[in-house]
């Protein structure tokens, strides 16, 4: 794996931690869509809030239904 | 987690509600300028997210820049709290107040623990450190424990050893005792081995054995003494080349293990009729808090039952390990008793007495005092039954007896 790749660590389907991003290109209860450098990553669920946001790790709660890889 | 919750509860934390179109852009350039945001939730209407730190002005800054609208609905944390309410001198104070009192408190002692006492009761040693201002509420500069360990074995010669330790506001004294001595007496007996002295018979009998370490003796096995007789005496003559003249007298402390075989009596009642104490299985509890100002009770205020037993416990409050506060608080339990009368018959009083005087035997072998021969008897009384005989018993037998200025004494020459 590339280290410039989003890394993604979950906890059961509860919780996300993302890094190696470059910023949310869009956020609803219900889908997230988070910026690598060559790759985008869909995350989709319901209840879906953002625990914590800074420049090294994201940290998504609530109810994850799918990851998708979009290029 | 737990980094996260201290600095959001020590710097200042900004509620924001977030709306616009562009608000993924807003909290990505947030993220690019260190503003970290937490808890960013959508709702119908907008977005709210809360932000930690010094932030605001740049917050708005972003905003501009991103094309949203960010207001501020609540500000929170304890150095937001010091900021808004840098007008009240007693919000800061206060603080200052409790530290200083903290300060001022740990600098004397609150907690006295004593351990290892048999003979020397707590109180008498509560009432020495009371008269030598060591106790609750002194000092704890006053408290040097070299000299104060010093000090505690020349008032108390049993001691043999002593450890004084202050950890804290607590002054914990350690001690161990000449158990001998203590068993010899009965009870703790003022006397100074280290002045000149004599052995004398502590009990009118039979001299068993004498070993002399120093003195000399004045008796042999198999001597009768009387109670006072010097049994080695501390004052030993110094004869003339010839050896038939006393020239001075050496003074030295008598110490000798002096045997003695002699009689003591026995007696012991048992009553056929006794009062028993029951527990009828109510109960009240109360609390209390005590301070120097005076004491608080919670619950049952006075005697809640006609008669009753009482139990309480007691601490005292402590910030860490050993630093005590002049504060109690504790609990007491009242539990109602009845009491009526029972009758034992005489095989039953028998046997008490027996298993008395069983537990006497074990209380002078483990005071080294060997029973030679008994001769004990039931003897029937109105109200019960005596047990009642005399025993000879070979038990240590010898008592310093100080001098009281042997420099003065004539020795005959000049």
């Amino acid at each position: 794996m590339d280290i410039a790749d989003i890394r993604a660590a979950m906890t059961g389907d509860h919780e996300l931690t993302i890094e190696n991003y470059k910023g949310i290109a869009e956020y609803q209860d219900d889908r997230i869509l988070v910026c690598g450098r060559d790759q985008k990553l869909l995350v989709t669920g319901c209840g879906l809030f953002i625990d914590y946001y800074s420049r090294f790790d994201l940290h998504i709660l609530g109810r994850i239904e799918s990851l998708q890889w979009l290029k | 987690m737990v980094l996260r919750l201290l600095r959001r509860l020590f710097f200042i934390e900004h509620h924001l509600r977030i709306e616009g179109d562009h608000v993924e852009r807003f909290i990505n350039l947030c993220a690019k300028n260190d503003i970290q945001l937490e808890e960013i939730r959508r709702t119908e209407e907008n977005v709210q997210a809360v932000a930690i730190g010094f932030c605001e002005p740049k917050i708005k800054e972003l905003a501009d820049k991103a094309g949203v609208a960010v207001s501020v609905t609540q500000k929170s944390g304890l150095l937001y709290r010091f900021l808004l309410y840098r007008c009240r001198i007693v919000f800061y104070l206060m603080p200052l107040v409790i530290l200083i009192a903290l300060w001022v408190l740990s600098g004397y002692i609150w907690s006295v623990q004593v351990s290892g006492n048999r003979f020397i009761t707590t109180d008498v040693l509560y009432d020495y450190l009371i008269e030598q201002d060591w106790y609750y509420g002194d000092k704890i500069s006053n408290i040097i424990p070299d000299e104060m360990e010093e000090q505690l074995r020349a008032r108390f010669p049993i001691i043999t050893w002593c450890n004084v330790v202050v950890k804290g506001t607590c002054l914990m004294i350690d001690i161990k005792e000449n158990e001998l001595a203590g068993a010899q007496t009965g009870k703790y007996q003022q006397y100074n081995m280290d002045g000149y002295g004599d052995m004398a018979a502590l009990e009118q009998g039979t001299v068993a054995s004498i070993v002399t370490r120093a003195g000399i003796p004045q008796c042999k096995p198999g001597d009768s003494v009387s109670q006072g007789q010097i049994l080695v005496s501390g004052e030993i003559p110094i004869y003339n080349n010839t050896g038939d003249t006393v020239i001075d007298y050496r003074y030295v402390a008598a110490d000798a293990d002096i045997m003695l075989q002699y009689e003591i009596s026995y007696l012991d009642f048992v009553s056929s009729e006794v009062c028993v104490k029951e527990y009828t299985g109510a109960s009240k509890e109360s609390s209390f808090i005590t301070t120097q100002l005076g004491e608080w009770k919670i619950g049952t205020q006075d005697a809640p039952y006609e008669t009753f037993d009482h139990y309480s416990s007691c601490y005292q409050l402590r910030c860490m390990d050993n630093f005590y506060l002049p504060c109690y608080y504790g609990k007491i339990e009242y539990l109602e008793t009845t009491f009526h009368n029972i009758y034992r018959d005489d095989q039953q009083v028998r046997e008490i007495l027996m298993a008395d005087y069983d537990d006497y035997l074990e209380e002078l072998k483990a005071a080294g005092i060997e029973v030679i021969s008994d001769e004990i008897q039931y003897i029937p009384g109105v109200q019960g039954t005596y047990l009642s005989g005399r025993l000879m018993i070979c038990a240590p037998g010898g008592v310093f007896v100080p001098m009281e200025n042997p420099a003065v004494i004539d020795t005959g020459t000049d």
